[in-house]
């Protein structure tokens, strides 16, 4: 074909004007470059959030007694789980295998009750795999023998604040009824409805004494090194826990409504693009109207040569192709150089925390991330569009009638 | 067999919503070989004759041959591909494709034509050479004057050997000196290489030159 000769006289083309090639290939790298950060900005924080749900309560796995999934009750608990925390401490990819025993009750001041969910921890273990820590808003991140962390909308409804006695009502595992009076140590605000509101957090041990559960716990918390080894060590897992009359629930499971939300909002994402692209396209076709505009006489001439209709297009799409290229290459130069840069020291949002503070476990300090897919799904679609919106142009230049295109005044 | 034959041909424009007829069934025959001068005022249809010989516009009525083939119901892909190699064009301005350098210009025609890069810089050369612009192929059209630019044109329509070239008033931006020098070349093409010229000129020193006038008047022939 007629490569070389083309490109060369279609490069010569775009520089007949270069204050026009520069701004059209401006206006398309400019926009690229806040579209592939912008996403990868959005990206960032959709994977942050989610590690962070899954470092600040959910764990890529979690294990259960079989049944308790349907029943989540003390009557279905791991028994005696030291054999299980040497087989999860052995598998590779596993990181902490944290015990942890949930337990339904009601906190009571003298004023106020509420329903809670009562979860015990082992602190030392649980402050090296989650940053739950920074969740703390008041008080301190500590829970020794009679004290407890409750959510900040429990606190709310209790009226209750740091320092003040709750007491807590269970049904203990042997049957009877359990009752402590524990002092609030430390509130804490996640953004998450269900644990602000009814969460309390205490020590493994004060919550085994209140739930006479002797040395057994409800789940164990799994956290791996990467989210992407969780379907590989559920499957390594399986057929030696289900002997043990154990299950395992990933993270998938765990956060589907955090992954729905996500997929929802993914959606809306691509709004900007859009919005991008026809912008972008509209001021293209402008550019390339006038320089067809103005080279009607020559192109006249062309076709008086017997340069063909279908030549006569493809020479003006070539022309927006080198553009567009141009364009690409400078937007995702750019792009990726503010990704890197602000993926290493990330974008404090912390002064908009209040409006962050909507979605569960937000960051406040986002690290941008280069998604592969949303990433070449830009540089494509912008691309393609800056081409076709040369279309029209191309055929109206092809659909010239030479007598008249060489006669134009 | 005549290089061109129009019988009964006719134009009609639609010129703000009345109708203007621009050539009135004219009949011509150009033999192979002929140096022609179209001759007539403005308006007399002598440029629209040429664009219709040249497949450039298209007839309201009649017929036009090009070598013995009926040019009426060909497509423009055809039209262009019939200029491409039977139709040199050289036109009374801004013949030259502005990006391209005069070889460049030469060569154009024989790349749309499919010819290898080596044999289209050798010719184109060697064309250049015998319109006397040896030593200027990289020269872009604004570094040429306007009877170079000229030459490079005349060399970039003989570079197909084609069957006729159409020159449409080639000498109407020239002084005197450089038009009669532009003719001279021409006609020693036409000499040497047996190519039809069909000018359309209002040019005193055209009609010198030519060996045959047609002259045209209201969009038809005189004499």
């Amino acid at each position: 074909m007629l490569k070389s000769p083309f490109i060369k006289m279609a490069w010569r083309n775009l520089w007949r004007s270069p204050r026009r090639t520069l701004i059209t290939i401006s206006a398309i790298s400019i926009g690229l470059m806040a579209i592939v950060f912008y996403f990868g900005l959005m990206d960032g924080m959709n994977s942050q959030t989610l590690e962070n749900n899954i470092r600040g309560h959910a764990g890529h796995i979690k294990v259960y007694a079989k049944g308790y999934k349907k029943d989540p009750t003390l009557s279905k608990r791991i028994k005696e789980p030291g054999d299980i925390l040497r087989i999860l401490s052995e598998e590779p990819h596993i990181l902490y295998a944290l015990p942890r025993i949930n337990a339904q009750g009601l906190a009571a001041t003298g004023v106020k009750s509420a329903g809670v969910m009562i979860r015990g921890i082992d602190l030392k273990q649980e402050e090296k795999a989650s940053d739950f820590k920074r969740y703390v808003r008041e008080g301190i991140y500590d829970i020794p023998a009679g004290k407890i962390l409750i959510g900040k909308d429990l606190a709310k409804l209790l009226r209750a604040g740091i320092g003040e006695t709750l007491s807590l009502i269970v049904q203990a595992a042997d049957g009877s009824i359990g009752a402590e009076n524990y002092k609030i140590g430390g509130i804490f605000y996640t953004g998450e409805a269900a644990m602000d509101s009814s969460l309390v957090v205490m020590s493994l041990e004060d919550l085994r004494a209140l739930t006479v559960l002797g040395g057994d716990v409800t789940e164990i918390t799994v956290i791996l090194d990467r989210s992407e080894n969780t379907k590989g060590v559920m499957r390594s897992l399986e057929g030696r826990l289900d002997r043990k009359g154990l299950e395992l629930v990933g993270w998938e499971e765990l956060l589907a409504f955090l992954l729905a939300m996500q997929s929802l909002a993914e959606v809306f994402k691509y709004v900007p693009l859009v919005i991008l692209i026809v912008v972008a396209s509209l001021g293209i076709l402008n550019t390339v109207l006038m320089s067809v505009s103005e080279r009607t006489r020559e192109l006249g001439i062309m076709m008086a040569l017997g340069t063909r209709p279908s030549r006569i297009v493809f020479l003006i799409l070539l022309e927006t192709t080198l553009m567009g290229i141009a364009g690409v290459i400078l937007g995702v130069t750019g792009g990726m150089i503010l990704l890197t840069y602000f993926g290493d020291r990330g974008i404090d949002f912390s002064q908009w925390s209040e409006g962050l503070r909507t979605i569960p476990f937000h960051p406040t300090t986002i690290y941008p991330v280069i998604e592969p897919v949303s990433f070449y799904l830009a540089t494509g679609v912008v691309f393609v569009s800056a081409v076709l919106s040369a279309l029209y142009p191309a055929y109206k230049a092809a659909r010239l009638r030479p007598v008249e295109a060489i006669h134009f005044a | 067999m005549e290089s061109v034959k129009v019988s009964n041909l006719k134009k009609v424009y639609n010129e703000k919503g009345m109708p203007v007829e621009a050539l009135r069934g004219v009949d011509l025959s150009v033999e192979k070989g002929e140096f022609l001068a179209l001759v007539g005022p403005s308006g007399s249809g002598k440029t629209t004759l040429l664009n219709l010989i040249g497949g450039l516009d298209r007839q309201t009525g009649g017929n036009i041959f090009i070598e013995g083939r009926e040019i009426a119901g060909l497509s423009s892909s055809e039209l262009a591909e019939l200029r491409l190699r039977r139709i040199g064009f050289v036109f009374q301005e801004y013949n030259l494709i502005p990006v391209l350098t005069a070889i460049e210009n030469v060569e154009y025609v024989m790349l749309l034509q499919g010819m290898r890069e080596k044999e289209r810089r050798e010719r184109a050369l060697a064309l250049l050479k015998e319109v006397g612009l040896e030593g200027m192929e990289n020269r872009r059209p604004r570094e040429l004057s306007g009877g170079q630019q000229q030459r490079v044109a005349v060399a970039r329509a003989i570079v197909s050997e084609p069957a006729i070239i159409l020159a449409d008033e080639p000498t109407a931006n020239l002084d005197s000196n450089t038009g009669a020098a532009l003719l001279e070349l021409m006609r020693g093409l036409n000499e040497r290489k047996g190519i039809t010229f069909i000018f359309s000129t209002h040019d005193p020193m055209v009609m010198e030159r030519a060996r045959r006038i047609v002259r045209l008047k209201d969009g038809a022939i005189v004499t």
